[in-house]
């Protein structure tokens, strides 16, 4: 290719890729004039540029670790990944089936996902075995049924027998019977996709023979697939379009060479009594055993049990079940009658056709749907008259009783001003998710605090609960709020679950629930999703700016945001380790998906804080901050995170003060309720000495986020900055109830004993605090000097141990200059501490912005030096 | 870190780096005396891979090649003119590595014969990566013959294993190029191995 040419397709690239979809044809044609050839190469690289190619995403040395790694995990058994038998690619075992082992596989002509079913190869020579294997597939193949399972084909290769399924994934009805009780609808939903299902397959002259809940799969979609018919039997395409008064000819015999004659070939538990009697089965033996499915479905239990087989066969053959309303009182009689029907021990008087049960279940889910919907007409013209008949006075002078009332009614609006999201629960039953599920919490919470008018709970506070099962009445109470969302997540492979609720807290009724299902890929959608459909039952007033800040949502990749969620888990955790962590899983976001706007929110918060806390030079950590901020914003411009850092970086690096506090006026829009929006604003005003303001902006973030030590501290620290110790001391001191080990509010506590002088709490809290710091020797030190030689010998003493140690730092690693300014001032050498402060302003160290207020600066503040840097740096 | 354990991996650090001079002078041999040194590194890797199934453990690949460049080279002995060189060198030993590792996986699989079977067992799926990994490397070789500065972004990202800013100093242009030429240069990739297919040689 010409060099000139190759140049154009990447110019022509690179501009296009900005676009939207919809521009980029116009924009191209436009731009190669005619040249065809060339539209066609920018446009495949534009498609293949969107489809994340998962080999790229990672250096090489970790794939092919990892491909090691995995290999020599495998167990023993023959492998089969990876190969390719017939036309399948062998992805990965999915797990021991009835009749073998179960693969994802991937059909390479039709270029879909299957599940392979291999039968074993020590029955490779078990003729019963073959035959069975045989039989699931003739018998499924023959049915096209959206709720059965299809069946592909069945091959051999490689001397290896297998067929090939429709590749669902979810989970089971045993496994979600295991998880707790069902909705009334959701089991009529199921069972009637059962029933339909059934009809198929009887009408084709197939009779399942092992309905049970490990058979019946419902898909994360979903819909509800009838697996494995394995034990079915064919029963002669001559009977076929036989009418229902005839299903006793449809009679089979059981093929006594198949089963031994007599023995139970499905799971006991649900066998109809003529299977486990070893009798002749026909299709409505399949009733029977959906009947036992229903009423486990709806009581958790099986409607015949026993210690032993024998004892469970004559059950199923002469008791009848435990009435389901003895476990569940509350079930329509409609319903106890549908399983009794199905369960008749004489199959003469159980519904003859799977289709007639359908009809029952169909009629009563009508009945239960329009029941649910008449109370909701109903509710709301009730609630008015009782309120009409009481008379206006009362609600006009006691207002909470029309709130109570008013709340408590299903349609009328909600007055819900302030809402807590709980921390979502992990179903996935693996801590190692727990990153994903408390960022999808997080994500909620974020999204809810760009509604204006609506209080919400911070993180921390909300993660408080985490594992906590307090009465949800009880945390509305303590977190003073008026609504709780609750709900849980379970991701499995590409497949995410969110359950949510809306609950009224005060009188703990739900007020809406709804189940999302997507693929990872939406994740951002879904998480904006979500949040709209609670904003939209609260029913707050919003502005069309803030209608669409909820629904837009990010683009990242999927892994991206997998990292950025990561990132953020090691951020919250607000240890060094925690934020170097964090940076490296940001960096990796950034490596998977340059566009992922996440990504560089991350990194600003990164750069701001290490520049801020000294561990990068001011110079080399905010310029950072800024680029990446910056980039975030070209990406997604609503972001408030993003506009925090930027603002930052104005703000404490380049020292324009009212730049900066225009541009977190951004930030603020964007999340007006967010508490780490309101403390970092705290911090702003304090420098510019509003401390009145600073201390009233720190309440709302505590308003926001009762229960975090670090937000409860910041607000000591800005009475602390003000020069109002009680208050500070008393903040300080609930901060350290939540969190006895929190260094900086030990830290904060001892700085206001030493400003009202009481000498004995300030050493005490200093042992304290250095004894959790681990400098149990510089502990003992400070102890020991009190002792000798007083208080002003002790604290001197520690200034002198801190400088030393710091010295020593600086040998190895970089220290920041106000660090020795600082114990310099403190120590009462002003030579040194304006050398110090000098290079601490030539740095444009962030800390410098709190020289005029902090008073570990009174020793030299009088001398011209000072007063001529706080001109210089242009603190107000 | 405690005092013995550093001295003898600095012994060893300090051989890498010779070795590593030596090869970029032209001496192949050096190349085979590096060898053992960055398959144990791997195996390492792929022990903490294993041992990161574990629940509440994930692993940070770019931590993890850091790792592998601190106990291989004496990074912090390299200055600072040498670091851009420095880099682009073990991104280029990287690449030659792995891909004679990758090479010698699949010739196991095609090894072929009842004799092979368990080998055939043993190599599956680093097989199959192994095969992919190959074809990234010839295709990196035409992108490199088209634009070769796109050709050593991939090698110092994908081969080296080196973040946008290290990239972006060793190549000294901005980061901004770096993650221009990086997206288009991974278009370019993915559509050149779509074409040959997954299993393209």
């Amino acid at each position: 290719m010409e060099p000139e040419r190759w140049q154009r397709i990447e110019e022509l690239y690179h501009s296009a890729v900005e676009m939207p979809d919809e521009q980029r044809n116009s924009f191209l044609e436009e731009a190669c004039r005619g040249d065809h050839s060339l539209v066609e190469e920018v446009e495949s690289l534009l498609k293949h540029g969107a489809t994340p190619h998962s080999l790229l995403d990672k250096p090489a040395i970790a794939v092919l670790a990892k491909a090691i790694a995995v290999d020599e995990n495998q167990p023993s058994a023959p492998r089969l990944e990876g190969k390719t038998i017939s036309h399948y690619r062998v992805l990965k075992a999915l797990g021991q089936g009835g009749m073998g082992m179960v693969y994802k596989a991937e059909d390479l002509k039709l270029r879909r996902h299957v599940a392979l079913k291999f039968l074993p190869a020590s029955l490779a020579r078990d003729q019963q075995a073959l035959q069975r294997f045989e039989r699931e597939a003739q018998a499924a193949s023959a049915l096209n049924h959206p709720n059965i399972c299809t069946v592909y084909e069945i091959d051999e290769a490689e001397a290896r027998l297998f067929i090939a399924i429709e590749f669902l994934e979810g989970e089971t009805l045993k496994e979600r019977i295991a998880r707790g009780p069902l909705e009334l609808v959701e089991t009529l939903r199921i069972t009637t996709e059962i029933c339909d299902a059934l009809e198929a397959a009887h009408s084709a002259g197939i009779v399942h023979r092992d309905i049970k809940p490990a058979n019946i799969f419902l898909t994360r979609r979903g819909s509800v697939k009838v697996l494995d018919f394995g034990v079915a039997k064919r029963i002669g395409p001559e009977l076929v379009s036989q009418r229902a008064d005839m299903a006793e000819l449809l009679t089979i015999t059981v093929d006594p060479r198949l089963t031994s004659p007599g023995a139970a070939v499905g799971t006991i538990a649900y066998m109809s009594p003529e299977q486990a009697a070893g009798r002749q089965v026909d299709t409505r033996s399949d009733i029977f055993s959906l009947g036992s499915v229903l009423y486990e479905m709806e009581t958790g239990r099986l409607p015949f049990s026993g210690h032993e087989l024998a004892e469970v066969i004559r059950a199923i053959r002469d008791r009848q079940p435990a009435p389901i309303e003895q476990f569940n009182p509350r079930l329509p009689s409609e319903l106890s009658k549908i399983i009794n029907k199905a369960m008749q021990k004489d199959r003469g008087l159980r519904y003859q056709r799977a289709a007639d049960m359908q009809g029952d279940l169909q009629a009563l889910t009508d009945r239960v749907e329009s029941k649910i919907k008449r109370w909701k007409l109903l509710l709301a013209p009730a609630i008015v008259v009782i309120l009409l008949a009481i008379g206006g006075f009362i609600t006009a002078r006691i207002p909470r009783v029309r709130e109570l009332v008013l709340g408590r009614s299903a349609d009328l609006p909600r007055q819900i001003k302030s809402i807590a999201v709980l921390p979502l629960e992990n179903l996935t039953g693996d801590p190692g998710q727990e990153y994903f599920v408390d960022g999808m919490t997080d994500a909620l919470i974020t999204n809810l605090t760009k509604v204006g008018s609506l209080r919400v709970i911070s993180r921390a506070s909300a993660m408080h609960y985490k594992g906590m099962h307090k009465a949800l009445p009880v945390i509305a109470r303590e977190l003073n709020v008026n609504a709780v969302v609750e709900g849980s997540v379970i991701r499995s492979g590409n497949r995410v679950r969110i359950s949510a609720q809306l609950v009224d807290a005060a009188h703990d009724q739900n007020l809406w629930a709804q189940d999302y299902e997507r693929d990872l890929q939406d994740v951002l959608r879904l998480q904006s999703e979500v949040a709209w459909d609670v904003v939209k039952q609260i029913q707050v007033k919003l502005t069309p700016q803030e209608q669409q800040r909820i629904v837009s949502y990010g683009h990242c990749a999927p892994n991206a945001h997998d990292l950025y969620l990561q990132g953020m888990y090691h951020w919250f955790k607000a240890t060094p380790e925690g934020y170097e962590r964090s940076r490296d899983y940001f960096e990796q976001a950034e490596a998977a998906d340059p566009n992922c706007a996440e990504a560089y929110v991350g990194l600003g918060y990164y750069y701001s804080i290490a520049a801020d806390e000294g561990i990068l030079p001011a110079g080399q950590g905010w310029p950072r901050t800024r680029l990446n901020a910056q980039r975030a914003v070209e990406l997604d411009s609503n972001i408030a995170g993003a506009y925090i850092s930027l603002a930052a970086a104005t703000f404490f690096y380049d020292w324009k003060f009212a730049e900066g506090i225009q541009q977190y006026q951004r930030a603020l829009e964007l999340s007006p309720e967010s508490a780490e929006t309101h403390r970092e604003y705290a911090i702003f005003l304090r420098v510019l000495g509003r401390s009145d303001e600073s201390i009233a902006e720190a309440k709302k973030a505590l308003e926001a986020d009762p229960f975090s030590a670090s937000i409860r501290a910041s607000l000591a620290w800005q009475y602390y900055y003000a020069h109002r110790w009680d208050e500070a001391i008393n903040q300080f001191k609930v901060s350290l109830q939540m969190d006895p080990s929190f260094l900086a509010a030990h830290e904060g506590l001892v700085k206001c004993y030493q400003q009202k002088q009481m000498e004995n709490e300030a050493i005490e809290e200093l042992i304290t605090e250095m004894r959790l710091a681990g400098a149990d020797d510089l502990a003992g030190q400070i102890r020991s000097n009190y002792q000798t030689t007083g208080y002003g010998g002790a604290v001197r003493g520690l200034y002198l141990a801190k400088l030393h140690q710091y010295q020593q730092g600086a040998k190895e690693t970089y220290v920041p200059p106000l660090v020795f300014a600082n114990l310099y001032s403190l120590l009462d050498e002003k030579d040194q501490a304006f050398e110090w402060l000098e290079k601490a302003y030539q740095e444009r160290s962030s800390k410098l912005t709190d020289l005029k207020l902090d008073p570990d600066y009174e020793n030299i503040r009088s001398d011209p030096r000072f007063s001529a840097l706080v001109k210089k740096i242009g603190l107000p | 870190m405690d005092g013995a354990g550093d001295q003898a991996t600095s012994v060893s650090r300090h051989d890498v780096t010779r070795l590593l001079h030596a090869w970029a002078a032209g001496d192949e041999a050096a190349l085979q005396q590096l060898m053992p040194l960055v398959y144990d590194e791997l195996h390492r890797l792929a022990r903490r891979y294993m041992a990161g199934e574990q629940p509440g453990q994930t692993l940070q690949t770019t931590a993890l090649v850091h790792e592998v460049y601190l106990r291989l080279v004496d990074v912090k002995n390299v200055n600072w003119q040498d670091r851009a060189h420095f880099y682009a060198l073990c991104a280029r030993l990287m690449r030659r590595i792995l891909i004679d590792f990758a090479r010698s996986r699949t010739y196991q699989k095609r090894g072929g014969g009842a004799a092979h079977v368990d080998l055939d067992e043993a190599a599956t799926v680093s097989a199959v990566v192994g095969d992919e990994l190959l074809a990234v490397d010839h295709a990196l070789e035409q992108l490199a013959a088209l634009d070769s500065r796109k050709g050593q972004v991939v090698e110092l990202r994908f081969f080296g294993g080196l973040t946008i800013e290290e990239t972006a100093l060793a190549l000294r242009v901005s980061p901004e190029t770096v993650m221009r030429d990086w997206r288009l240069a991974k278009a370019w990739l993915t559509r050149e191995l779509s074409q040959e297919g997954p299993h393209g040689t």
